[in-house]
């Protein structure tokens, strides 16, 4: 097997030319600001800053109050796309209604449409309930996925009928039925929805930006801006890059522990779609 | 008996209108964040309160790069502030929208516009529309040119005697300052327009337009008058400052920033309100005029911008009249607005004050203040600005200056009428 | 019934506005006033609105660039880390790094990487001394920063869903290959590839689709969102400024109608390509 040398030298080349950028924000939010656009680049920090740019970083926005912000809105998505879609479809799945087809399709072709469509017109929607530039404008549209009700009705249909059945015999109502007996068997497609839904939803862009101008409200990803534009004031890079890596830290975490269920998540995310 | 009858009836009507009175107005009053300024917002609304006991103020504080949105979208819900501020570039916007209402003299305590306007030499023309005012000037702000002495004497040169002054003299004297690297890069300029921040270039070319006896928009007739020979004068100086002299750019670090940070021998976009973050930042400087054209038509500097503080149009009638009296409350304490925070308004109580005489540059300031001119008012400001700023960026890229000043009268015309059509279809 | 929440808040949410976004697509609206109904007129107009063509052309340069060198490279990546090698998984955890940044974030570090004298400028104009390169300040220079920047965010992603498809053809079709002795590209091209047809148009479509509405980009790395002279201003971009800059939220919501027929338009054409068998 002479080709597995070269094939290893490539795929590091290839590793460390994608990789060279993150490796970048990590190294420099240990670095002085100085230090992090000197040419060339120092790989290691020269000068260890310890937290110092982390906690410049906190000084310049409300770096902890974005991240808080982030994770209200993420978990709020995930908990309810995933139990709610769970919902949908399991009740798509497993039960006949008139209309059933129609509806589904209606609900999947929701996910065609670009939230640019939406944006402008939701803006005025929430405007009417007075939700904007408040937690509730900000959480509640979008916060179920028409996707998450495909991806699972795929799953729930292929649980066993026989199970379903055996329960009603039992006596046990519907929703039991669901709580107790398709959740636990769900639990792993929840789980790679859960991880979709939290990665979408912690680098969601457009609706924050959109929706929220007091910065107590904002999240991380519109926060960041703080730091790349600041208002009348030099941009502090060695702390964009601190928190830069806060903002990825999340992520970083449910990759590494999570990594099967991360990536079936985004295979199952693009296979089924 | 008639006698009594007179007087109880004179006690009770002066007690019926204390009742009416009485009734609590709550106001709403947002301004947008300068953090000197905030601390005596919030003294002169205390005072306020305890002079007006049936007046409550909840006065709120809004970040400058959210304030134009937050203030439209508060007003399309209904809910806009009954007293705000904001600057003279967007109020033509809300008087467009009628959100403005006119001074209410009367309920500030004066007779007449004559008397208000008396107290000040200038600063209403912003304000002013269709003959009548809809604000009062809390700060009236012209920019002027800074020297960074200590490298101006590092090249050699005295920042007083060999300031350039005209525009044609400047990139000389400019090349003279800058220091460049191996392939003629300047890694620190002598001095550079602040390409990077929007308001910049509508001040800069509407300055030098008006130099030249030329204007970019006639306001009269709301159209675009850009391209001219005067134009084609200004536009090609931008040009060439950044491609012939290669003297700086829009790809640099903005020119405030750079000044502030001893990276920048001079910069011409600060107000009187910059010397203090100067001394803050040790920066040893000396102030002088912006230059002029050679054969310059009119002798101003660097155009005059306003922030006024108005009233909402659609708010009671009770706390409409409640916000006149206090906008006049707010804007009397102006003495204090500037010793505190830098803010300058063209009156006798200012230009007569402890800060103001002790201050070197003032007097400066106000003399070029009275040479200036507003930039012209537009709907639509947003719009416009882009459309020059798209302009100059493709000169910058190397268009020719001729072929795009056209394109670009049109695009601003095309703004000018939609709006003009806008405002006539919503007044049906 | 259980399915009614959700299908409730999809049409209060989804539906909804999409219906009120094409009336408003018809009026003239700068949220101060009430709608003013004006017909066609947005539309007639955008076509002679210089903004929107530039932003339909960066769109589709940066939808062709953001989609063919993805399409490719990203299976080559998916080629190379299919077989198993020492420190394949590590490598490969590696290689996918660019994914786990937000968006925002992968912006921001890139602003920095891309300033003038800064570190991409040493790594690829060290070589010819140049000292200066404005990646984002000038016209021609910028957009391709752009698509180079997605594109890099990208690959990785797309490398995984090649793999997942590469994980489905039975190894022993491979082996059989290798025994005959086919060398890597032959056996690639018999084998692999008509299984990787499925694969492939999905790669394709959900790369389009997501460069299309892709803005996040142009908004934060240029020191002016759409970049130099509008060079990286993108439809995306166009419905915020018309939207929330301009507050003309009646051409915004015409500017998004017609990205969204764009986008139906090419994905119905990549759908026809897995359909054709």
């Amino acid at each position: 097997m002479t080709e597995r040398p070269i094939r290893i030298l490539v795929a590091v080349a290839a590793a460390a030319i994608f990789a060279f950028p993150i490796w970048f924000m990590v190294s420099s939010a240990f670095k002085a600001e100085p230090e992090v656009h000197a040419i060339p680049m120092h790989f290691l920090p020269h000068d260890f800053q310890g937290f110092a740019q982390f906690r410049l970083a906190a000084e310049i926005a409300p770096l902890w109050r974005y991240f808080l912000n982030s994770w209200i809105y993420a978990a709020s998505h995930v908990g309810i796309t995933v139990f709610f879609g769970a919902l949908a479809g399991f009740g798509f799945a497993k039960y006949r209604f008139p209309g059933r087809t129609l509806l589904f399709l209606a609900v999947l072709s929701t996910i065609m449409v670009p939230f640019q469509v939406l944006v402008v017109p939701l803006f005025v929607e929430v405007k009417w309930f007075g939700w904007e530039n408040s937690y509730a404008g900000l959480i509640i549209p979008g916060m179920m996925n028409a996707f998450g009700v495909f991806m699972m009705r795929q799953y729930a249909s292929d649980l066993p009928d026989e199970l379903i059945e055996a329960a009603r015999v039992d006596g046990a109502g519907e929703f039991h039925i669901f709580l107790r007996i398709a959740l636990p068997l769900l639990l792993p497609a929840l789980a790679s929805l859960a991880i979709i839904v939290f990665i979408w939803s912690w680098g969601n862009f457009l609706w924050p930006l959109v929706i929220v101008q007091d910065k107590d409200l904002n999240v991380l990803s519109v926060g960041m801006t703080s730091y790349s534009q600041p208002y009348q004031r030099e941009p502090m890079w060695g702390a964009a890059m601190a928190a830069s890596t806060v903002a990825t830290l999340p992520i970083a975490a449910l990759f590494v522990f999570f990594q099967r269920y991360f990536v079936k998540g985004l295979t199952a995310a693009a296979v089924k779609g | 008996m008639a006698v009594w009858i007179r007087l109880a009836a004179a006690i009770v009507s002066l007690a019926w209108a204390g009742v009416a009175a009485a009734q609590p107005v709550t106001l709403r009053m947002w301004m947008h964040e300068h953090p000197p300024r905030i601390p005596i917002d919030k003294r002169i609304v205390a005072e306020f309160e305890k002079a007006n006991p049936d007046i409550k103020v909840d006065h709120e504080i809004i970040p400058v790069a959210e304030y134009p949105t937050k203030l439209l979208t508060a007003f399309a819900a209904g809910s806009g502030p009954d007293i705000f501020n904001q600057n003279s570039m967007l109020v033509a916007q809300y008087f467009n929208a009628r959100i403005l209402a006119p001074i209410d003299y009367a309920a500030m305590g004066l007779a007449d516009e004559a008397a208000l306007t008396s107290q000040y030499t200038s600063g209403f023309d912003g304000i002013r529309f269709q003959g009548r005012l809809y604000g009062i000037p809390t700060e009236v702000s012209n920019w002027a040119c800074f020297a960074n002495n200590a490298i101006w004497h590092e090249a050699g040169l005295d920042p007083d005697k060999d300031w350039p002054k005209t525009w044609e003299a400047l990139p000389a004297v400019a090349e003279k300052l800058t220091q460049r690297d191996v392939n003629g890069v300047p890694r620190r300029r002598g001095f550079d327009f602040n390409w990077p921040n929007r308001a910049t270039f509508w001040f800069m070319p509407n300055t030098l337009l008006h130099q030249l006896g030329a204007t970019m928009i006639d306001e009269e007739n709301y159209k675009a008058t850009i391209d001219t020979p005067a134009a084609r004068k200004v536009f090609h100086y931008f040009q060439d400052w950044a491609n012939k002299y290669r003297l700086g750019g829009p790809q640099y670090t903005d020119a405030r920033t750079e000044f502030l940070g001893g990276r920048l021998a001079t910069d011409c976009s600060f107000g009187i309100w910059g010397i203090p973050q100067m001394v803050a930042a040790k920066i040893d400087w000396s102030v002088h005029p912006a230059p002029r054209f050679e054969g310059a038509v009119s002798d101003n500097g660097m155009d005059i911008y306003a922030f006024y503080m108005m009233v909402n149009a659609r708010s009671s009638p009770a706390a409409q009249k409640a916000a006149w009296k206090l906008v006049r409350f707010y804007t009397d304490h102006a003495a204090e607005l500037f010793a505190g925070a830098g803010l300058f308004v063209p009156r006798k109580e200012v230009t007569e004050s402890e800060a103001y005489r002790t201050n070197p540059a003032a007097p400066f300031f106000l003399a070029e203040l009275n040479k200036a001119q507003f930039s012209p008012r537009v709907v639509g400001y947003d719009q416009v600005l882009d459309a020059i700023l798209r302009g100059r960026d493709k000169m910058l890229q190397g268009e020719s200056v001729e072929s795009m000043l056209p394109v670009m009268n049109d695009e601003v015309n095309a703004v000018l009428n939609r709006e003009r059509a806008r405002a006539a279809a919503m007044a049906k | 019934m259980f399915v009614l929440p959700a299908v409730g808040f999809f049409a209060a949410f989804n539906v909804f506005p999409m219906l009120f976004g094409l009336y408003l697509s018809f009026t003239d609206y700068d949220l101060l006033n009430p709608p003013l109904w004006v017909g066609f007129d947005n539309f007639v107009n955008l076509f002679a609105d210089r903004l929107f063509l530039t932003a339909l052309h960066n769109t589709l340069m940066f939808v062709l660039g953001a989609t063919l060198p993805v399409w490719a490279l990203s299976l080559l990546a998916a080629l190379l880390f299919d077989q198993a090698f020492r420190g394949r998984d590590i490598i490969k955890a590696t290689f996918f790094l660019p994914v786990l940044p937000p968006v925002v974030v992968v912006a921001v570090i890139w602003r920095v990487l891309l300033h003038p004298n800064g570190v991409m400028t040493w790594l690829i104009g060290g070589r010819w001394g140049l000292t200066e390169i404005r990646w984002l300040a000038d016209a021609v220079l910028a957009p391709l920063s752009m698509i180079a920047v997605h594109d890099w965010a990208a690959i990785p992603f797309f490398m995984v869903i090649w793999l997942a498809g590469l994980a489905g053809i039975p190894a022993e079709l491979r082996e059989a290959a290798a025994l005959d002795g086919a060398g890597p590209v032959r056996s690639f091209w018999y084998i692999e590839l008509p299984h990787l047809r499925a694969t492939a148009v999905l790669v394709a479509a959900l790369s389009s689709i997501n460069a299309f509405q892709t803005f996040a980009l142009q908004y934060v790395i240029p020191t002016d969102p759409g970049g130099p002279a509008n060079s990286t201003l993108v439809l995306g971009l166009l419905v915020l400024k018309y939207g929330f800059q301009y507050f003309r939220m009646g051409d915004a919501a015409a500017v998004s109608m017609v990205m969204f027929v764009m986008i139906l338009i090419v994905t119905m054409i990549q759908l026809r390509f897995n359909r054709r068998d």
